[in-house]
């Protein structure tokens, strides 16, 4: 199962900008269910948008380095991308030198953003040390195929856009046969981008859980060939999803929390096939629209990601 | 007109505070931020990414190092990735806020941002500044 999601890049100036495609499809990996249907984990939209600026880093140099995860000032979820959208790409390359690339992005579905990244910065590493630099410019000859995105697909009116949602929403009304299911309720992939148990918990206050790696895991094959380190965007889904069950049990009274933002993240150091991540969250913000929670991780007693997450309130009809 | 450490010093300490999770009342001008604050070699990079947001400048990375070294080439600032004696020199020069017993032990150039303190990245501000003004 890959864990590379540019489907395909239309246009690059080299260093400074790249465009590209990721088209969500019910085969994709890495869904989760929504009253409208299937739709791609918020983080994966992020881990796109962060591969699609490693290929304009790493092409600027010639695939000699490669940027790894490390500081995001603040990145905006702003709807979800379902099944049967074109997600349009852009990252635009702030700086970008030996040491490390920034940058930020956005993510666009029929015009609308769905996700964009404030700001990141990527430390450039060896890409040796990852990956061989022959699979890693195979890689970018498959996906880089300069087109237009205008010519790619049709877009909805805007004026039409909502009423095609409410049709979906409807279409989909009580089926969730998009995402496969395990017996315990989650789908397939939302359990490998989740926390594996609790290990304390104190409600409204704060909650400790840990999330092992395995090797077996399906993002190792690509997150990377000679190095497997667990991906950032894997283990902040692991933290919104614990935030999602903290609030929704913190909070049970008719109030329904969804992650906006995510910001102030920090990845000190790699996680590797075998470490257990502890991730303890605590509120520290809650306003009558809007929680703020503070993540902190540790692999044998090393810090290794912070991050804070902004969940704001729901309208009682879009709860699941 | 030319800022100074001490005018800058206020906001580098609330971002130093931010940076590591910490408190501002135990960040001093002196402190070493590896030795003394805990600092990682990610969180130099965040530093400068915050510094260079707060203060709206430009620091190239890798600057501190180019500052330190001065006038000197690569290859006579170190070799083999050891700090030469001129090397050594230039780095106490530059670094003047540092006691100078740190100095007396040759180093490696991986191990010179232990000799950092909050008033180093005061300085590079402060540099900045006044190149940018210039």
């Amino acid at each position: 199962m890959s864990f590379l999601f540019v489907d395909r890049i239309l246009h690059m100036e080299e260093g400074r900008f790249i465009q590209g495609i990721k088209q969500v499809t019910r085969s994709d990996s890495y869904l989760y269910c929504t009253p409208v249907g299937a739709a791609l984990m918020p983080a994966i939209i992020g881990e796109t948008l962060g591969q699609l600026g490693a290929w304009c880093a790493m092409q600027a140099n010639g695939f000699t380095k490669r940027p790894v995860a490390g500081i995001v000032s603040a990145v905006h979820i702003h709807a979800d991308a379902y099944a049967g959208d074109t997600i349009l790409l852009n990252t635009y390359i702030d700086a970008l030198d030996d040491a490390a690339v920034e940058y930020h992005s956005t993510a666009l579905v029929n015009g609308n953003p769905v996700f964009t990244i404030e700001s990141a910065l990527g430390p450039m590493l060896p890409m040796e040390d990852f990956i061989s630099k022959k699979a890693v410019k195979m890689q970018f000859d498959r996906i880089y195929r300069p087109g237009s995105y205008a010519s790619l697909k049709e877009p909805l009116s805007s004026s039409s856009f909502p009423s095609l949602r409410e049709a979906q929403r409807r279409s989909n009304d009580g089926k969730e046969e998009n995402v496969p299911h395990s017996e315990d309720g989650f789908s397939q992939l939302e359990g490998v981008a989740s926390f594996d148990r609790i290990v304390s918990w104190h409600p409204a206050e704060e909650v400790v859980a840990e999330k092992a790696v395995s090797l077996s895991a399906p993002y190792f094959a690509d997150h990377f060939p000679r190095k497997p380190v667990l991906p950032l965007t894997i283990l902040l889904q692991a933290k919104l999803s614990l935030g999602s069950q903290f609030l929704s049990h913190s909070f049970p009274d008719g109030q329904y929390f969804k992650p906006a933002a995510v910001q102030k993240v920090k990845m000190n150091a790699f996680v590797q096939p075998g470490d257990i991540v502890s991730i303890r969250l605590r509120l520290k913000e809650k306003t009558e629209d809007k929680v703020i929670l503070s993540y902190h991780s540790e692999s044998e007693n090393k810090k290794v990601c912070v991050a804070e997450a902004v969940f704001v309130k729901q309208p009682a009809e879009e709860e699941l | 007109m030319q800022m100074t450490v001490d005018q800058v010093f206020p906001k580098v300490r609330a971002i130093v505070a931010d940076v590591l999770a910490i408190d501002e009342d135990g960040i001093q001008l002196n402190s070493r931020l590896i030795g003394d604050l805990g600092a990682e070699s990610i969180d130099f990079l965040d530093f400068i990414f915050q510094l260079e947001r707060e203060f709206k400048i430009k620091i190239p990375r890798g600057q501190l190092e180019k500052n330190a070294r001065g006038d000197l080439a690569e290859g006579e600032f170190e070799q083999g990735g050891q700090v030469t004696e001129k090397g050594m020199q230039a780095l106490k020069a530059y670094l003047s806020e540092i006691p100078a017993e740190a100095f007396d032990k040759p180093l490696k150039v991986n191990e010179i941002p232990m000799l950092f303190t909050v008033e180093t990245f005061c300085k590079l501000i402060v540099n900045a500044k006044a190149a940018e003004a210039a």
